[in-house]
């Protein structure tokens, strides 16, 4: 498997530093403010857009389902970081690297959990916002391998956390539903919600 | 750190305020707007999108480390945070002065639905004014 992923690992970054154009587009891609502030945006978006009351509270539940989901996905990789640690691919190979050298542990990858669990999150209550969220996570990991800080698998387990854990989440949003609502109406009490 | 801490929270808050105006424009709440046109309330929201994030990316190198000026995942949610704070302070005061004109038919819509008639302003005071009645009964 860790063999399949270097090959993979290898075979994409390969195709860094070739043109400039895509290097450009892909250390944009790869930054630590782009996909995930957009993300984050998408999210406040959402909070306004909804074309009725109904709508607008069923968006709203997603926007505080994606944020509880932000908080257990860093808090997973927090807790699988302290006893497992796997070197960034630029330590151990030879990489075209793009980015700067990130110190922290390379598996799973923080930034495709949290971008594929808060896109999970809004997939659950309007399809299509998700699927282009997932278009952006999914960018955002590629990005990454091709600028040399991650492995395919990183991104793979790390999007399949924050997926996973969103999932729960929506699933069983029943059990917590009346703390959602709750922080709903005193935001309703200020026309906020 | 702070220098790009500056940058990040401007940037931040001036794309914030585009993305609260399209989605005020989508879902017709006519209190939280800016103009009275929908269709330039939207170009308006989309340029505030991309203009300071093109300013960010373009001004100066973003990709760096933490410890070489850059902002760790906590900074960057603390700073986010109080971007968007800042774009919902600045939106609804912006909106509530500009629409102060606007007819106030606050009727048995609450919340944000009720900024589909009437100012934020207006509705968080008839708001705040019922809550404390009921709280008297």
């Amino acid at each position: 498997m860790a063999n399949i992923d270097t090959v993979l690992f290898t075979w994409i970054n390969r195709g860094a530093g070739h043109i400039s154009v895509l290097d450009s587009v892909m250390k944009w891609l790869a930054s630590d403010y782009l996909v995930p502030g957009s993300l984050c945006l998408i999210l406040l978006s959402m909070w306004f857009a909804g074309i009725n009351q109904a709508e607008r509270q069923r968006y709203q539940v997603g926007v505080l389902i994606a944020l509880g989901s932000m908080v257990i996905v860093s808090g997973t990789v927090m807790f699988v970081n302290s006893f497992y640690f796997r070197d960034r691919p630029f330590v151990n190979m030879d990489v075209l690297l793009l980015f700067y050298k990130p110190t922290d542990s390379s598996f799973p990858a923080n930034s495709a959990a949290v971008s594929f669990a808060l896109a999970a999150a809004i997939w659950a209550v309007n399809r299509r916002i998700g699927w282009a969220m997932f278009g952006a996570a999914a960018l955002y990991g590629f990005a990454r391998v091709f600028s040399g800080v991650h492995y395919p698998l990183d991104i793979i387990v790390g999007g399949g956390i924050g997926m996973g854990v969103a999932g729960v989440l929506h699933w069983s949003k029943k059990l917590f539903e009346p703390l959602l609502m709750a922080v709903i109406r005193v935001a309703r009490v200020f026309c906020l919600a | 750190m702070f220098s790009f801490a500056i940058d990040y929270y401007l940037t931040v808050s001036m794309a914030a305020i585009g993305v609260v105006q399209i989605a005020a424009a989508i879902g017709g709440l006519q209190g939280l707007v800016f103009f009275r046109s929908n269709i330039l309330t939207r170009l308006t929201g989309a340029i505030l999108v991309v203009a300071p994030a093109v300013w960010f990316f373009s001004s100066k190198p973003r990709n760096i480390n933490d410890y070489d000026g850059g902002l760790d995942a906590n900074e960057q949610a603390i700073f986010f945070a109080l971007g968007s704070l800042t774009a919902l302070v600045v939106t609804l005061t912006i909106s509530s002065l500009v629409n102060f004109r606007m007819r106030c038919r606050v009727g048995p819509k609450a919340g944000l639905d009720a900024l589909e008639n009437t100012t934020y302003a207006r509705a968080v005071l008839v708001s705040l004014r019922c809550r404390s009645k009921q709280w008297r009964i």
